[in-house]
């Protein structure tokens, strides 16, 4: 799936050399991720594992026309019967033009999970202290669904905000 | 006077009727001559009972009024179809003054017609259904007798499905079977308002067009693994079939494998032209 300077593909074995530093330790990022933390030696049984599991899909974060990982997003918690997800984006450190290509890497799961899997709703959390990531998402559509909500990661009590797209929502918008 | 029942079916579906009809009442078993594969099977059914096995032939067949007028000489006061692929006429239809009465593998009067469970599936539903109902000239368009509800989960295959609908029926049959023998059980006509008709599927439907969806892709593998003949494409012309359940991760990544690949074959011929 390619974007105007983002692709992102379906996680494959070989990718796991360049992605196994963003799946065993995604860190903090903008989002509460479903914190899937693998041991390095256990990424191969790990890897497959997530090809047995419906519920759940990883894609690599690439530039355009560039071999290099950049990231990793992933659909979990995908509910077939209620038509909905959860997204998740980490994107290395260093990416220059981070946040843009977290809503290019947003907008191209997005595509996925609507065209791809007839999804009726997708969900994703942020951190509360980044507030101008949750209203650069409001204004492309998402809206909040839940108040805060705290959450303990890595032993920390964080605030996390939830928001949600609808497929209409997304198909009105057309663009992101 | 006992009921006299005569049994239409493959060996599933007879297996499922001799357990729940009293042998006294089943006189007899009816296969389908286009389905040879289970003749084998029913004719040993058939021996333990020490009941006849009658063959079908086609309509078009010579031997076809020699099998009406054994279905005759048999004298059933009732027909009970179960799991069973060739028409019943009007010549065979009029023969037991009870009726015929068919277990269909849907919820009536939707997904009247073949492979109603593949296209429960093919349609992404999230529950089926058996119903038992009155036969008449048309397909599966009969006064309803009784019907039960079937979930359908994400991961499963036909076969699952029909593992399910085969505890359903057997319920049904037991619970119905001694209304349907006294002729006491209930007949409510199908809201034709409601129903819908689906086609015979061909082995050939099962060629996977990857500009489908994912979940589209992942419902015709699962609608027809084995003993079906499986979904398949073409890699080159190599035939890859896949007649076995994959998991929707397998399935996004054969199909996104696939676009790679003719995105790489283009790039390069664009390479080769451009040298």
């Amino acid at each position: 799936m390619r974007g105007k300077n983002l692709s992102i593909t379906p996680l494959k074995l070989e990718d796991l050399p360049g992605a196994a530093d963003l799946i065993s330790n995604p860190g903090e990022t903008f989002y509460k991720a479903q914190l899937d933390c693998v041991q390095k030696d256990l990424l191969d049984v790990w890897f497959k594992n997530t090809r047995e599991n419906n519920e759940s899909l990883y894609f690599c974060i690439r530039p355009a026309e560039l071999d290099e990982i950049i990231g990793i997003c992933q659909l979990y918690g995908i509910d077939h019967e209620a038509g909905s997800a959860e997204l998740f984006i980490s994107l290395l450190d260093s990416v220059s033009q981070r946040e843009a290509h977290l809503f290019e890497s947003a907008f191209l799961l997005l595509n996925f999970a609507f065209r791809e899997l007839a999804l009726d709703q997708v969900f994703i959390n942020i951190l509360n202290k980044y507030q101008e990531t949750t209203r650069s998402f409001c204004e492309k559509g998402f809206r909040k669904v839940d108040s805060h909500e705290n959450v303990r990661i890595d032993g920390k009590v964080m605030d996390v905000i939830r928001l949600s797209i609808s497929r209409s929502d997304y198909q009105d918008r057309e663009t992101f | 006077m006992s009921i006299r029942l005569l049994a239409f079916g493959d060996s599933e579906g007879i297996i499922l009727i001799s357990q729940v009809v009293p042998d006294e009442n089943l006189i007899g078993i009816v296969g389908a001559e286009i389905r040879p594969q289970y003749l084998e099977q029913l004719s040993k059914i058939a021996s333990n009972l020490n009941i006849p096995l009658v063959v079908q032939p086609r309509h078009k067949s010579p031997e076809y009024s020699d099998f009406v007028a054994q279905v005759q000489s048999l004298t059933p006061d009732l027909i009970l179809v179960n799991s069973y692929s060739m028409l019943l006429r009007p010549d065979i239809l009029s023969i037991p003054p009870m009726d015929a009465v068919n277990i269909h593998g849907a919820l009536l009067p939707q997904y009247r017609g073949c492979n109603p469970t593949q296209w429960a599936l093919l349609n992404n539903e999230t529950e089926t259904g058996v119903t038992m109902h009155y036969m008449d000239a048309k397909f599966d368009t009969g006064d309803i007798i009784a019907q039960r509800r079937v979930p359908i989960l994400f991961t499963d295959t036909w076969r699952d499905i029909q593992e399910r609908s085969n505890r359903a029926i057997e319920s049904m049959l037991q619970d119905e079977m001694p209304g349907l023998l006294a002729g006491t059980n209930n007949r409510t006509p199908q809201d034709e308002s409601k129903a819908n008709y689906n086609k015979r599927r061909h082995p050939e439907d099962g060629k996977i067009d990857w500009g489908d969806s994912v979940l589209k892709t992942y419902n015709l593998i699962r609608a027809l693994v084995k003993p079906h003949p499986g979904a398949f494409y073409f890699k080159r012309s190599e035939k890859i079939i896949l007649d076995e359940y994959l998991p929707l991760p397998q399935v996004v990544s054969i199909k996104y494998k696939k676009r790679e690949g003719a995105n790489e074959r283009k790039k390069s011929k664009h390479h080769a032209a451009e040298t």
